[in-house]
């Protein structure tokens, strides 16, 4: 009986994967005569195009129509000609969103998260991204990816069910690996923009975006930097989030992959490596959102990526009491997650030495001595004070903040200590 | 006709089987219909009044949970959950030690980094006094994947080492204002059984 | 004596068990004393190929077809209506932030209705007084869109089917000798249903609602003809029926 059930269970699994066997063999768009659909890619743009359409209204697109010009026009300047020839369209979104991620869709949108912008140096390295990216959308990745996983998930599935039968397994203990990618794959050409393809294809992906980069002008020596600039980020944090560009394992080998290139090309290609960097306007351009990332990675509680950002933030541009201000409140961050998380060592490098009450203070001191009319840096300093019991200090600096700032938005919660402190 | 046995228990049989054809075919509703006017809803050191006219349940998430017509018309709900437990998209936790208002704003970060609540916006945040333990009382609109615009009243709170939250939550559009007053009810009925005053949270 | 518990059953069941399967608003025995003009509002149906490993294609090319036989088998059914005048509200005429109020307008109603189904059909989740005094309601701010139609009746239709694909069924069939009755936990079939709705667009109220969960394969034009035709024939009973009250 066993036999003939097994026999049986081959034959079906043979069947079914024979049945939903689609097509793999697509054409890359700058490889066809002009651009022209496969079968269900008019279904998966449609898909996207919805999807695109709620992002556009959801609140999370960064406003910057100069930033975003700015970013557009270097992925024209790798990618214009082949969407000129092939009459297909390629548009880069800034998502606001403090987790490292950027995905391209298959009808030509490409999202990068500030995250990404806020931690990269200069406009090569955002070159390499785009390139990247941008790759995925000319070689077809999502349509390609989709029918690989479509065939992937059917051959799961009879396997997780052969399994549950021959185990007699209940019903909630069939999920496996089939239901779990189909999870994925729910909003289609989306699952791969965001959590990355097979290794193949993203080295397709990084290979042709070296060469766009060299094509385009840039120094590619740049490329390796930024996954570096990414790959040390991670490393900080030790977030754990299944997105390609924070999975750890998947940026080094991005790393790996732009140096064998570099060192491939360094004899043919040595201007290449006196080429554009263009450090100082892509650091104009995105002032602000590195401010505003900023905030978002102390929501997140990225608070190592936040200091670094502020960091660099505060080199380029010396006198600003909101970055000091930032920067003060994540040490008081900082100081809250080393008080409740003790004895945890998973936590990164969360740099023990360093008095997180002391570096909160200079920094608010700091917003201080910039503008003494900046009334946020008195409020927080004086929440520093205040729960430490220290309630005289922290009533001076709460009256001097409503003072500045009378109409304040948390002003019940400020004139409460206050009260509270007399 | 057989034993005594056999013949009551032939006449219990077909009443059983007439009263569990009629459960089936009425269904088993788990939502429980509010129909007296004072009915109390009672949950360890808690208490409120109940508004008439809408129906109770409960959820794994949610100590009570009331809608009039449906969840996503309008609900009010309490929660529990631990202190010191990671939160899903801020990755911060609510510790015994926060302020009010550093809870509060864990709570605001929380929902903006979610991307379900889309266009979020905070209108009010402050401090209250819930029946002699302090809480802070939030309004909040967003919208969802379908761009309904939604419009949120939340009290939060600590209490006896966990985290409390009181929401109210109604489609604004002509939902929000005609429910508010059931709400207002509920949360002007609500009061602690104060056994243990050093249980309550800092302001 | 056996005749007794059958007939108490009987008279249980069909107490329960309403003729027509909508419901209605308490405006609905006057709402059509005269004919009215309604606006068939922008279909919302869309239909996905359902694979063996439980992936969700969007089918774009069939759900346009569908669209397209939906709005034919409407016509046909429509006509015969004495106390409806169909227009098809045209959404290439509003501006861009038009069509965002509309969008708004029509998430409301999906929020709106989702109560209704949860409440009013679901046995599980029934709240009796709900389904016996129907007042459910988008708000007198749905007054806009009899602005833009020109009608005093929003009729929406709704739909979604899950097509299985060949390797799909293939699977079912495997996994119904493997699990038994809880196939259905396994290999699920998918979210279905059609429905339609009446809405007196100044008050933003549900005059009338109908819905069928899985409804059959939406493309097949006799499904197509026959649902449409049972949703529209309970609307002509329910008329009669208040009529004569």
């Amino acid at each position: 009986m066993i036999k003939s059930f097994l026999k049986w269970t081959v034959l079906s699994v043979l069947a079914v994967s024979l049945i939903s066997c689609a097509s793999t063999n697509i054409k890359n768009i700058d490889e066809q005569e002009g651009f022209v659909f496969y079968q269900d890619e008019a279904n998966l743009w449609k898909q996207v195009d919805e999807f695109h359409a709620v992002m556009e209204r959801s609140g999370f697109v960064y406003q910057d129509k100069e930033l975003e010009e700015y970013v557009n026009s270097i992925a024209d300047k790798m990618f214009g000609e082949i969407l000129k020839k092939y009459n297909f369209d390629l548009r880069v979104y800034l998502i606001k969103d403090p987790i490292f991620n950027a995905g391209a869709y298959p009808n030509g949108v490409i999202y990068v998260n500030t995250s990404i912008l806020a931690t990269l140096e200069n406009e090569a390295q955002l070159a390499t991204i785009l390139a990247h990216e941008g790759t995925h959308v000319i070689h077809r990745h999502a349509l390609k990816t989709q029918n690989f996983l479509i065939n992937k998930t059917a051959f799961y599935k009879f396997f997780d069910i052969t399994m549950a039968g021959a185990t007699g397994a209940v019903r909630g203990g069939v999920v496996g690996n089939s239901l779990s990618i189909a999870r994925l794959i729910g909003g289609l050409g989306i699952a791969g923009a965001i959590y990355g393809y097979s290794r193949v294809l993203e080295e397709e992906a990084d290979e042709y975006a070296y060469k766009f980069i060299v094509d385009a002008g840039y120094d590619p020596r740049e490329s390796k930097k930024a996954y570096q600039n990414i790959s040390t980020a991670l490393e900080e944090e030790k977030i754990k989030a299944p997105y390609f560009y924070s999975t750890h394992p998947k940026i080094k080998q991005r790393v790996r992959n732009f140096e064998q290139y570099l060192k491939s090309y360094e004899k043919e290609n040595k201007e290449a490596f006196q080429k554009v960097i263009n450090e100082e306007v892509y650091m104009g351009k995105v002032k602000d959102l590195i401010l505003e990332n900023a905030e978002l990675e102390l929501k997140r509680n990225k608070l190592n990526s936040a200091i670094a950002q502020l960091k660099r933030y505060n080199r380029y541009f010396k006198n600003s009491p909101e970055s000091y201000d930032l920067l003060g409140r994540i040490y008081v961050a900082k100081m809250e997650f080393k008080k409740h998380n003790k004895n945890k060592d998973k936590g990164g490098k969360t740099d023990d030495s360093l008095d997180h009450k002391q570096a909160a203070m200079d920094a608010f001191g700091q917003a201080n001595q910039i503008n003494p009319d900046y009334p946020h840096a008195y409020k927080h300093l004086g929440l520093l004070y205040y729960k430490k019991g220290e309630r005289q200090k922290a009533s001076g600096l709460f009256k001097k903040y409503m003072d500045l700032n009378p109409q304040a938005e948390d002003g019940e919660y400020i004139r409460g200590y206050i009260h509270e402190s007399e | 006709m057989g034993s005594i046995y056999g013949g009551i228990s032939m006449k219990v049989n077909k009443w059983i089987v007439i009263c569990l054809l009629m459960v089936f075919f009425t269904g088993c509703a788990t939502w429980k219909p509010i129909k007296e006017k004072n009915a109390l809803w009672e949950f360890g050191d808690f208490r409120a009044r109940l508004p008439v006219g809408w129906a109770r349940t409960k959820t794994s998430g949610e100590i009570l949970l009331l809608t009039r017509g449906g969840v996503y018309i309008e609900h009010i709900s309490v929660s529990r959950t631990k202190t010191n437990k990671e939160l899903p998209h801020s990755q911060k936790k609510i510790t015994e030690d926060m302020l009010l208002r550093e809870i509060s704003q864990v709570v605001i970060d929380e929902i903006s980094l979610n991307q379900n609540f889309k266009n979020f916006k905070l209108l009010e945040n402050k401090p209250v006094d819930l029946g002699g333990v302090g809480a802070f009382r939030m309004v909040c609109v967003f919208h969802n994947e379908d761009f309904a615009k939604y419009k949120s009243v939340i009290y939060g709170f600590l209490y006896k080492k966990k985290y409390y939250e009181i929401h109210y939550q109604a489609l604004e559009q002509h939902h929000f204002e005609k429910k508010l007053e059931a709400f207002d009810q509920f949360m002007d009925s609500f009061f602690f059984k104060l056994e243990d005053p050093e249980s309550v949270g800092k302001k | 004596m056996k005749k007794i518990p059958i007939l108490i059953f009987l008279i249980f069941f069909l107490i329960g068990c309403s003729t027509v399967n909508h419901r209605t608003n308490v405006r609905f025995r006057d709402y059509f004393k005269e004919s009215k003009k309604i606006a068939i509002m922008p279909l919302d149906v869309k239909i996905f190929l359902l694979t063996a490993g439980d992936v969700n294609q969007y089918k774009d090319d069939w759900t346009r077809e569908v669209k397209g036989l939906l709005l034919k088998t409407l016509q046909e059914n429509l006509e015969g209506q004495k106390m409806i005048e169909p227009v098809i509200f045209d959404v290439s005429r509003l501006s861009i932030s038009e069509k965002d109020t509309l969008d708004a307008q029509n998430g409301i109603f999906r929020a709106v209705s989702q109560g209704v189904i949860d409440h009013t059909y679901n046995s599980q989740t029934l709240i009796k007084d709900r389904k016996n005094n129907f007042d459910y309601t988008l708000g007198a701010e749905f007054s806009v869109v009899e602005k833009w139609s020109g009608a005093p009746t929003a009729f929406y239709i709704s739909g979604r089917n899950y097509i299985w694909t060949f390797g799909r069924s293939a699977m079912y069939i495997f996994a119904m000798a493997v699990f038994g009755e809880s196939v259905v936990y396994v290999v699920p079939p998918g979210n279905e249903y059609f429905m339609m709705a009446l809405v007196d667009t100044p008050t933003g109220d549900i005059i009338w609602f109908n819905y069928i969960p899985m409804p059959g394969d939406l493309r097949d034009e006799k499904v197509m003809g026959k649902i449409v035709k049972k949703m529209l024939d309970d609307f002509s009973k329910g008329l009669e029926e208040k009529k004569g009250d």
